[in-house]
């Protein structure tokens, strides 16, 4: 039996695994990544994946004219992920993420989209995320 | 779509670890399956599971444990199991387009832990497998973009009806519509014209030119049509026949299934009807699938890669070819219910102290936050965000966790 010991243990090397070692590695914790595919295969799916991203107010959107905004606004008037947790937040509790956003698929998308592009923007200036040239199909 | 596809991201998130200037806090250990979670005063701290190199258990001790081990569809009896009502129970034949280790270890040992699981009926299938030319696992299936310009006929060769199946408006009907019928796999039938320009396959293994990022190529594939990729499925797809008429075709499409289950008279009735619509002219051109090329091709992105109101048997464009497709299962919906900083919460929905659950496992954040469908491009970026989140919490950086509320 061998012992390992970490302040933090990730199960599972994809895509998820990977951003969340990143984070933890720029707060400075002690983290211990097992996968049980092979080395070469670091990534999991998203290694075979077509790598499709959703994205809010690209440059290609503004180029073609569309306005686009990270604020999502749904029937409900509220805003993406602060309207996620307004919504879920006390009184109404025990709901998953994103509960407002369940509500259509189409609406989901638009505030994982909205609140990730929030969450990157106020991100620390030490952030890992790396620049990759990206193109939006959608 | 990233230019490099899913490959690309991945090996430069995984490069910006090992250029970390904490690279040397990260262990990362490989063919390590971890089999439970271990639980402390109620909270969880720690894992137990197999070294497989060597058969040697191990065990591993934290604070904090973060479960990002992908999702069920990898394991085609748990895919049976969770069914969706929707879909008039599984098929006799799926193929497994998932990874061969998101086989849902994990959800049981975050049961075991106090966990639940939920959504696990909403799932990411696709109508358009195909057997994998190289496979690599058992059932190994390849998700094919089904071409628009193919006619979609069901198991005996009669077009799917009366709204035709034509992909990239609602991949989930076309999954509903071919488990309506009493096989629930299909048929598409094209030339090679229709090949050469539309035909795709999910994925970074059939786009080397996006993957290698090879602008040359990638122009090449659009400009001339995607020669390497035809020729591969027609040469190492066994789901791939090719004929020079109706009739030869039939016969190979029967001889592949291994019965007489596909009617000639129904395969030429589909093919000449559609066939002679197209001929009627655009002013006539009452066709749910006409009418939307059309409306497709409106959009420049689309038209490079669309036939124009092509036939199906053109003497201009043979040989004919028919693709068997099977339903191939990729993506769970659901997973383990987390909160809003990716905690696992139990069935009192109460957070499990020590226990976060990221990406596919927690059906791209919370639990199932798509719903029923979900849209290219929310997969990778619900990955991201709901391992950034458990980042986060752990963290305690608040800062992070109410980005949204303050902007």
């Amino acid at each position: 039996m061998h012992l390992h010991r970490s302040e933090v243990l990730i199960i599972g090397g994809g895509i998820s695994g990977i951003a969340t070692a990143l984070d933890l590695l720029d707060g400075g914790k002690s983290v211990l990544l097992f996968d049980r595919d092979e080395a070469g295969a670091f990534g999991g799916l998203a290694r075979e994946s077509f790598g499709g991203m959703f994205f809010v107010d690209s440059p290609e959107q503004r180029r073609l004219g569309i306005r686009d905004s990270a604020i999502w606004r749904c029937a409900i008037g509220t805003t993406s992920l602060s309207s996620a947790r307004k919504i879920s937040g006390p009184g109404r509790g025990r709901k998953p993420m994103f509960s407002a956003a369940r509500r259509t698929s189409i609406a989901g998308c638009a505030a994982m989209a909205s609140a990730f592009s929030l969450l990157s923007t106020g991100s620390s200036a030490a952030n890992s995320a790396p620049a990759i040239p990206c193109r939006v199909s959608t | 779509v990233t230019w490099g596809t899913g490959k690309g991201l991945a090996e430069t998130l995984i490069g910006a670890l090992r250029g970390h200037a904490n690279a040397k806090r990260l262990t990362v250990h490989f063919r390590h399956r971890v089999d439970r979670l271990l639980t402390r005063d109620g909270g969880v701290g720690g894992c137990e599971g197999v070294d497989e190199t060597s058969g040697t258990p191990f065990e591993a001790r934290a604070e904090n444990v973060v479960v990002a081990g992908g999702g069920i569809n990898g394991d085609l009896d748990r895919v049976r199991q969770n069914w969706h009502r929707h879909w008039n129970g599984p098929p006799a034949k799926l193929l497994n387009g998932s990874h061969r280790f998101a086989d849902g270890r994990l959800h049981d040992a975050a049961v075991a832990a106090g966990g639940v699981l939920s959504h696990l009926d909403k799932m990411w299938n696709y109508a358009a497998g195909v057997h994998h030319p190289r496979p690599r696992k058992p059932h190994h299936g390849l998700s094919l973009v089904p071409p628009r310009s193919a006619l979609w006929l069901n198991w005996r060769g009669e077009r799917i009806g009366p709204q035709p199946l034509v992909s990239g408006f609602d991949t989930r009907r076309l999954v509903t519509d071919i488990c309506a019928q009493p096989r629930q796999y299909s048929w598409q039938i094209m030339n090679r014209r229709i090949a050469l320009k539309e035909l795709a396959v999910s994925g970074a293994e059939h786009n080397p030119s996006i993957r290698d990022r090879k602008p040359l190529g990638f122009l090449r594939d659009i400009l001339l049509g995607n020669r390497w990729l035809v020729k591969e499925m027609i040469d190492h797809c066994p789901d791939f026949v090719v004929a020079a008429t109706l009739p030869e075709l039939v016969e190979k499409m029967n001889a592949l299934q291994g019965d007489q289950s596909v009617q000639l008279a129904d395969v030429q009735d589909a093919v000449g009807q559609y066939d002679a619509t197209i001929a009627r002219g655009r002013n006539l051109m009452n066709d749910e699938q006409l009418r939307r090329i059309a409306e497709l091709r409106q959009y420049r992105g689309d038209r490079i890669r669309l036939c124009k109101f092509q036939p199906i048997n053109d003497a201009r464009a043979l040989p004919l070819i028919a693709v068997r497709e099977f339903i191939i299962s990729r993506k769970s919906l659901g997973g383990m219910r987390t909160d809003l900083n990716s905690r696992v919460i139990d069935a009192a929905g109460r957070p499990i102290e020590g226990l976060y659950a990221v990406g596919e496992a927690a059906g791209f954040g919370g639990g199932g936050m798509h719903g029923l469908r979900a849209l290219e491009g929310t997969f990778l970026g619900g990955c991201i965000l709901s391992g950034r989140i458990a980042a986060a919490a752990i963290d305690g950086r608040s800062s992070f966790l109410n980005a949204g509320e303050t902007t």
